[in-house]
């Protein structure tokens, strides 16, 4: 009876509840459509580094992510990948890095090398499904670059470009290579500075025998990195370091953390403002029927029961409140999880951020939760002063009330 | 056997000056008794009322119901000693809006905790004895007057208190209504042998009551 009658005394005022309910509703279904898309972008971010050169784990020999200098190599990479043989690996290939400069017959840059096995680097990165031009490097003298890098460099597909590199013994090397094709990944950093070539053409700048200065590995899923980068380090022992992205890029992975968590906050913040309007009504609706709390009083309700109701009331808007927004968030996941949400008007941010410019909304269950009772606190807040008039006033001025 | 006894029964207003509402009242009520508490509007029916069912508290004396002295009760034990000892019945009926008559009158039973089965027989059978079955389903907004204050003394003796305070019970009423009320609360007493207290100035109703005390300046002038 007690939840009947507080179901409704909710409903006494129907307009009244209903701007509660659509506001409490609105205020979760932004909750959760800012969330997921920040989560989204984050994901996207994370995805495009693993995707475009980071790889899930990496192998080094120890200090070069301190200071990945030419002369810190692999000597044995073959047998260390021979040794890679957990079963949720699905590529690992060997790499040579070089820091350089690249020359076009118009322009000098500074570029960051990835010198691969190109048939495993088109397994490994997702270069070759950002092509704008030409076609993915395929033999030695092959190079791809970016489209901000080609733009830069004044190169189309066809010219030619060199790039100069120290070697191992300090000295400095240059190899001639062909334009073969143009990408456009995401990331705009990506874009002007990362260029992809052969492995073999990047072992001769670095004059390296056989040697490598990096094993990137990919995983079927990120969830088995930790697994994986224990297992390695284990095997190859203290001479190695045995990375995960987040330990490549520390400070990324600090600022998308930061980044979802401030979300979440800017959100409560916005919410407890919503709170004094929630408050606010509940004090109207709590005066507006003080003479029946009077009676209630009268009759034998304890104070503690009065403010039960209060609170029931709140609980059920609530509820409500919970259901239509879930509802509306349900239906805004389940349609753009994978259509996405194209945000080519502010494509120029996004590139510099890294997400792309289609942004795939996305949330664990976890954070839908975090949001519910984010709600409820809100909501609770919001009727707690109702509650302590309701449970504070005495029966004699509950009927006196006009 | 003696229902209500105050013993220098007292509440002062502070106002700048200080006004006596109720001054000084030494009363007994025994078991079934339907008296009427007249008096003039602001000589302290109310109060004496409100004082006697303990929803205010005195500044002064004490009041026994039933034997026990309510005046130093705290809160809830008090809510709990009027859900089971008293019944109101207020000018304005108060019925609760958004519940059926049925409901209205289910509501003490059910904050008294009585089983289901239970409460529908006992809300049914006092129905019937007041002649308001078909009321049960109705809303107080889809009710007359006269019909949501037979209601309301469902309400008030549904749990068969041992008193019964009404506030002014007829004066939101027709002559017929009123009438027909104080002799279904009349009726009431003395079939279940409930104690009555009515505040009014209604002549309708102290004419049809056995006692009536005088209330003046907070003060009993006659008894």
């Amino acid at each position: 009876m007690t939840i009947k009658l507080a179901w409704r005394n909710l409903w006494r005022s129907k307009t009244r509840s209903i701007i509660l309910v659509v506001s409490i509703t609105i205020g979760f279904f932004a909750l959760f459509f800012f969330y997921s898309m920040m989560e989204g972008a984050v994901k996207q971010v994370i995805e495009n580094i693993i995707n475009t050169g980071t790889g899930h784990v990496q192998i080094h020999v120890k200090g070069y992510l301190e200071d990945p200098d030419v002369k810190k190599v692999i000597r044995d990479p073959d047998r260390i990948l021979a040794q890679i043989k957990d079963v949720h690996v699905l590529v690992a290939t060997k790499r040579v890095n070089l820091s350089g400069i690249i020359n076009s017959p118009e322009e000098t840059r500074p570029i960051q090398a990835i010198g691969g096995v190109l048939e495993k680097e088109k397994k490994i990165t997702s270069f070759s499904q950002y092509i704008v031009k030409g076609k993915f490097p395929e033999k030695e003298g092959d190079i791809f670059i970016g489209k901000n890098l080609a733009e830069l460099l004044k190169v189309d597909v066809g010219d030619k470009v060199v790039i100069t590199s120290s070697d191992i013994t300090g000295n400095l090397s240059s190899y001639g290579f062909r334009v073969c094709g143009i990408f456009e990944t995401p990331s705009l950093e990506i874009n002007k500075y990362v260029v992809l070539i052969s492995y073999s053409a990047a072992r001769t700048i670095a004059g390296y025998d056989n040697g490598a200065n990096e094993i990137v590995i990919k995983l079927s899923d990120s969830k088995y990195i930790q697994e994986v980068k224990n297992n390695l380090r284990k095997s190859l022992g203290a001479q190695y370091e045995v990375l995960s992205w987040d330990e490549i890029y520390p400070l990324l992975k600090f600022e998308m953390e930061v980044f979802s968590e401030m979300m979440l906050a800017f959100g409560f913040v916005i919410l407890i403002a919503a709170a004094f309007g929630i408050a606010e009504v509940f004090f109207m609706s709590l005066y507006e029927r003080m003479r029946e709390i009077g009676v209630l009083r009268a009759i034998g309700l304890s104070p503690g029961k009065i403010s039960k109701l209060v609170f029931l009331e709140s609980f059920l808007l609530f509820l409500v409140s919970i259901g239509a927004g879930g509802v509306l968030n349900l239906i805004f996941y389940l349609y753009f999880r994978h259509r996405g949400i194209d945000l080519s008007i502010f494509s120029r941010s996004l590139e510099i951020w890294g997400s792309g410019s289609v942004i795939y909304p996305y949330v664990k269950i976890g954070d839908v939760l975090s949001m519910v009772l984010m709600i409820f606190i809100i909501v609770i807040l919001s009727v707690f002063f109702p509650m302590r008039r309701a449970r504070k006033i005495t029966a004699v001025e509950a009927l006196r009330y006009v | 056997m003696e229902i209500v006894k105050t013993e220098n029964l007292s509440k002062y207003y502070t106002d700048g000056t200080i006004v006596k509402a109720v001054d000084g009242v030494n009363l007994t009520l025994k078991k079934g008794e339907f008296t009427a508490l007249v008096g003039p509007s602001g000589s302290g029916k109310t109060t004496l009322l409100n004082l006697i069912g303990g929803i205010d508290k005195p500044s002064e004396g004490k009041v026994f119901i039933d034997g026990q002295e309510i005046s130093l009760m705290p809160e809830k034990k008090l809510a709990k000693f009027r859900l089971h000892k008293l019944g109101f019945v207020f000018q304005s009926f108060n019925l609760i809006p958004v519940l059926t008559a049925y409901e209205n009158v289910e509501l003490i039973l059910l904050f008294q905790g009585v089983p289901k089965n239970e409460r529908r027989e006992r809300v049914m059978r006092i129905f019937k004895e007041l002649g308001i079955e078909e009321l049960a389903d109705r809303t107080p907004s889809k009710m007359s007057g006269g019909q949501q204050q037979r209601v309301a003394i469902a309400r008030a003796i549904v749990h068969t208190p041992s008193l019964v305070l009404a506030d002014e019970p007829t004066a939101n009423l027709d002559s017929e209504n009123a009438i027909a009320i104080v002799e279904l609360m009349k009726k009431m007493s003395e079939e279940k042998g409930i104690t009555f207290l009515i505040a009014t100035h209604d002549s309708r109703v102290f004419e049809r009551t056995r006692r009536i005390i005088k209330i003046i300046d907070g003060k009993i002038h006659e008894d």
